[in-house]
Parts: structure tokens; C-alpha cells; sequence
């Protein structure tokens, strides 16, 4: 179990490459896995982390002096993200000083997702960080740049996966729904249900 | 030694409550489990609502759980203090939120399609709200979130007696 003081070392950095001061992304497949539990006495944390396919989120306690990249158990070509951040995390923190408790991160492969809502007809598009809510999707897709609403409306749709009668949680992250064949999710902007007759 | 015995449906929906969909919704102040100490199936959550005149900032649902996850849930407003079913008058109310809560139906049930007593007789539901109605991988969250967005949503007026 690695833990504050006995964390082994990776063989290779898993991040090497810096693209902007505050920024970093994966470049090497980690070399070390860990353990979702923390030790006795380590400063214990717990996270959420969010990734597409069938089980979108997972609550797991983690060593806070660990990196974070250990802590989500990243993979090859993957990133991670703050939820509703635009860039990808700073690599070579730790998750207390970067997530901190309860604190809510995104594991991707896609450095953006491609959102297209289609509503009435028109489609328009827009790309988000893979760490974005629904929630915010739904904020653009209802805002000015896509099919403007009022607040009164905005409450009473929702965003439907196209082809499928599935509305996403609004605290889902957009990078949740994406394929593994490519980094963009489409939608529908849909009115609520209204459970009747 | 006491060894505490669980069925299959209470550990699952036990299980569920310590997962990470309940507790980011319990985070978010999105509903609380009012009390750690329930007697199963009774568990009794509290689902927080949009400001309103004279309404509560939640409403408290008694929840009969058993046979859970096979057996879909089924809930009615709860008087946490009286420890007793909500006065009808106090109940939530307004657009779509009045269709869903409506005692003159039935005033031990919620009226969606995901609710055990609900689904029973409305077959149309099952093609209509297919995403909504119980079936295999739902969880209580599912059921939450559905209540969660009524009190959220523009039609909802507060409770009867005020509305």
C-alpha cells in the first residue's frame, strides 16, 4: 500500500512535457499503480473521480500526499482535469494541495470534447473541457451563442444523448458520454418530461 | 459477539447510500439522509427545493425500500417533527411539481414513473418515460434527481397552503 514516506518511485515521469506554465499533459504510461485506500496516519482524502463508460463516477479515499496522476491510476495518452476547468491539471502535485477533499476530477484520453445540440432543427457545436457539467453545457446550449432561452425555459429543458431517451445527471462531466471512437458527445435539447395521464 | 444480519436489498441500498452518486448529490446540498438511524425499509431523505414564499428549503420523503434494487422504491412527503405523513396542505406544489405530488391520488405515493405504486396501472409510462421507469442499474439517486429537478423547477410554487 503506498502512503506518505513509502510511495514508490516511478521508473519514468508521467508527465514531461510542459505546454504552458500551469499546465501539463501525460507524455508515459505510469509505471506504478496504488491502492484506492490510505494508509494508517496518512492524511486521508477523499475524491471523486469521473471517467466515461458504464460506472461514470467513483468516490475513492487516497493518501493526500500523493500525486495525483497516482491517485486516479492514470493511463497512457490520458489527462486529468478539475471539474469545470479548462486545462489539464498541474501533474506533479499532490491531490491535497491540487483537489483536496471531496474534490471532483476527470480522466480523458480527449483533451476536448466536441458537444453538437441539435434543437427545432439547427444543430450548433462547441468544444468543452472533458471536466465540464452537464450543467454548463446545457448553460451554453440554452445561452446566447446556441438557442437563447429565458431562465423560465431554461429550467424546464434538458439535454437528451441523441438517439436515446437518457438525460444525463446536470453534475454528470461531458467527458463522461464520449465513445471510444472518437471525443465528441451529441445531444438533444429536449422540454422535461411531464408525468401524466 | 452481535453480528448484525442484512438481506440482499438492504445491504444493496445500503451500499448505494455510501456510494459516490449519493454522497456527490449529499455534498452539493442536493438531499441529506435525515437521520443515520433508520429502521429498514424506512429510510427518510431530504431533497432540497428552490426558494420560495413560505415553503421549506427541502422536503423530507419517507421512503419504503424493500426488495430494492428489483423492487422500485416508492416515497411520500414526511413531517420529520411529528414523525408523521406530511399534512396534505403542506405538501409542494405548482406546474409539473403538482402532477408528481398530488395526495388527491395518493397521498402514499409520488406520481412518476420510477415510484413502485406510480408505475402500477400506467403502461403507457413504459414506452412514454422509458428512462425514467425502474428497471436493472437505477439507484435511489435516480429517484432523487427526478424530485430534485420538481423542486427546482419554474412551475414550482412553494406548498399548497401558500401557493
Amino acid at each position: 500500500m503506498a502512503g506518505r514516506g513509502s510511495r514508490p518511485s516511478p521508473r519514468r515521469p508521467v508527465f514531461t512535457e510542459r505546454r504552458t506554465r500551469r499546465t501539463l499533459l501525460p507524455a508515459e504510461v505510469p509505471t506504478f499503480r496504488v491502492s484506492g485506500a490510505a494508509p494508517a496516519g496518512g492524511s486521508a482524502l477523499e475524491i471523486y473521480i469521473h471517467r466515461s463508460g458504464r460506472e461514470r463516477i467513483k468516490l475513492r479515499e487516497v493518501d493526500g500526499s500523493i500525486r495525483v496522476a497516482e491517485a486516479v491510476e492514470l493511463a497512457d495518452g490520458e489527462a486529468i482535469w478539475l471539474e469545470e476547468a479548462e486545462e489539464p491539471l498541474l501533474a506533479d502535485g499532490t491531490v491535497a494541495e491540487l483537489v483536496g477533499e471531496r474534490g471532483h476530477v476527470h480522466v480523458s484520453r480527449c483533451r476536448r470534447v466536441e458537444v453538437s445540440v441539435t434543437f427545432n432543427g439547427p444543430t450548433k457545436s462547441h468544444h468543452f473541457a472533458p471536466g465540464a457539467t452537464i450543467r454548463r453545457v446545457l448553460d451554453w446550449a440554452t445561452g446566447p451563442d446556441a438557442f437563447p432561452m429565458s431562465e423560465a425555459d431554461r429550467v424546464e429543458h434538458a439535454l437528451q444523448l441523441c438517439n436515446t431517451t437518457d438525460q444525463p445527471d446536470p453534475s454528470d462531466h461531458v467527458g463522461s458520454f464520449v465513445t471510444a471512437e472518437g471525443c465528441g458527445v451529441c445531444f438533444d435539447l429536449v422540454p422535461k418530461h411531464r408525468f401524466e395521464g | 459477539m452481535d453480528v448484525e444480519f442484512q438481506e440482499p436489498d438492504e445491504r444493496t441500498f445500503r451500499r448505494h447510500l455510501a456510494g459516490a452518486r449519493f454522497r456527490a448529490g449529499a455534498d452539493r446540498g442536493d438531499w441529506r439522509l435525515v437521520s443515520e438511524e433508520w429502521a429498514w425499509p424506512h429510510p427518510i431523505i431530504a431533497v432540497s427545493a428552490a426558494p420560495r414564499a413560505g415553503a421549506p428549503s427541502e422536503v423530507a420523503l419517507r421512503f419504503t425500500v424493500d426488495g430494492y434494487p428489483t423492487a422500485a422504491p416508492t416515497a411520500a412527503p414526511w413531517d420529520t417533527q411529528a414523525n408523521a405523513p406530511l399534512a396534505n396542505h403542506l405538501w409542494p406544489t405548482g406546474g409539473r411539481t403538482s402532477l408528481a405530488f398530488n395526495p388527491g391520488w395518493n397521498a402514499s405515493a409520488i406520481y412518476i414513473p420510477c415510484d413502485r405504486v406510480a408505475i402500477s396501472g400506467h403502461d403507457p409510462w413504459l414506452q412514454l418515460h422509458r428512462a425514467y421507469v425502474w428497471g436493472p442499474g437505477k439507484e435511489i439517486v435516480d429517484y432523487l434527481l427526478i424530485i430534485h429537478d420538481l423542486l427546482h423547477s419554474h412551475g414550482y410554487a412553494g406548498v399548497r397552503q401558500t401557493a
